[in-house]
């Protein structure tokens, strides 16, 4: 199969996975560049959201019978919630130490 | 609906890369709601309602970040390249496990072209060829984007 499968080839998993690859690979480049305390924050949530993202392409297109890929994402996103949250308190920045 | 799929595809990549490139915090917030408004109309399109409103609720709390006072940049973390790296392996561990117990990892790939006769050609384009055939691209995708990610950290120091 040379050329563009993806491109040519009806919508399956393997485009979400790609794209949950993309946000991972941004994400951890991310983390391991940055020095800004808003944006390591960000990198990590982008790093949450392709988790997210392949949770729910995995629960569609493997297991619609089931909800667990679903739940997984939904939790995931709650967690996601807290930590900004928490963030945007302040609290973690202290916490770390960093950016003041 | 395929529209709805190749929107959200943009709206997440140009939202990722401004989160980490742009260069003013305030845009990359923006750009941060951009991704995850990608997201949750990615979500819409894999039928899963619940997960496309906790994105949504995601990207309103992201907002709030845009009332935060920007930082300036602060030390650096000497344990990152440690996580990063620990990061990298659970994905890897992960992801070849999810994969390989899923229907897209049972597919017979024992007629590969690492069967076949490779004398008097190129190793590294059979090599990419290999990658590309068998479906194993974005793994190598990764391995080069976090390669590309420790030799950018080398340098700036």
């Amino acid at each position: 199969m040379i050329g563009f499968p993806l491109i040519q080839s009806p919508l399956g998993l393997p485009h979400f996975l790609l794209l949950g690859l993309f946000l991972f690979s941004l994400g951890l480049y991310g983390l391991l560049t940055t020095r800004n305390s808003l944006r390591f924050l960000m990198a990590f949530q982008l790093l949450l959201l392709a988790a997210v993202l392949c949770f729910t392409a995995f629960s569609d297109f493997l297991g619609p019978a089931t909800f667990n890929g679903q739940a997984m994402a939904v939790l995931s996103c709650l967690g996601a919630i807290a930590f900004l949250l928490f963030f945007a308190r302040g609290n973690i920045a202290d916490f770390l130490g960093r950016g003041e | 609906m395929v529209f709805l799929f190749w929107l959200s595809a943009l709206c997440l990549g140009a939202g990722a890369l401004g989160t980490i490139f742009f260069p003013r915090i305030k845009g990359a917030v923006l750009f941060f709601v951009l991704a995850l408004l990608g997201g949750c109309s990615a979500a819409i399109y894999l039928h899963a309602p619940l997960v496309s409103l906790s994105i949504l609720l995601w990207a309103l709390c992201a907002f709030l970040l845009l009332r935060r006072p920007a930082l300036p940049d602060g030390s650096d973390i000497p344990e990152r390249r440690y996580w990063g790296g620990l990061m990298s392996f659970l994905f890897f561990i992960v992801s070849y496990r999810v994969l390989i117990g899923s229907t897209w990892g049972q597919i017979d790939r024992s007629a590969s072209y690492l069967l076949q006769d490779f004398s008097g050609r190129s190793f590294f384009l059979e090599a990419l060829r290999t990658l590309w055939g068998n479906q194993f691209w974005p793994l190598a995708l990764l391995v080069a984007a976090t390669l590309f990610g420790f030799l950018r950290k080398e340098q700036k120091e």
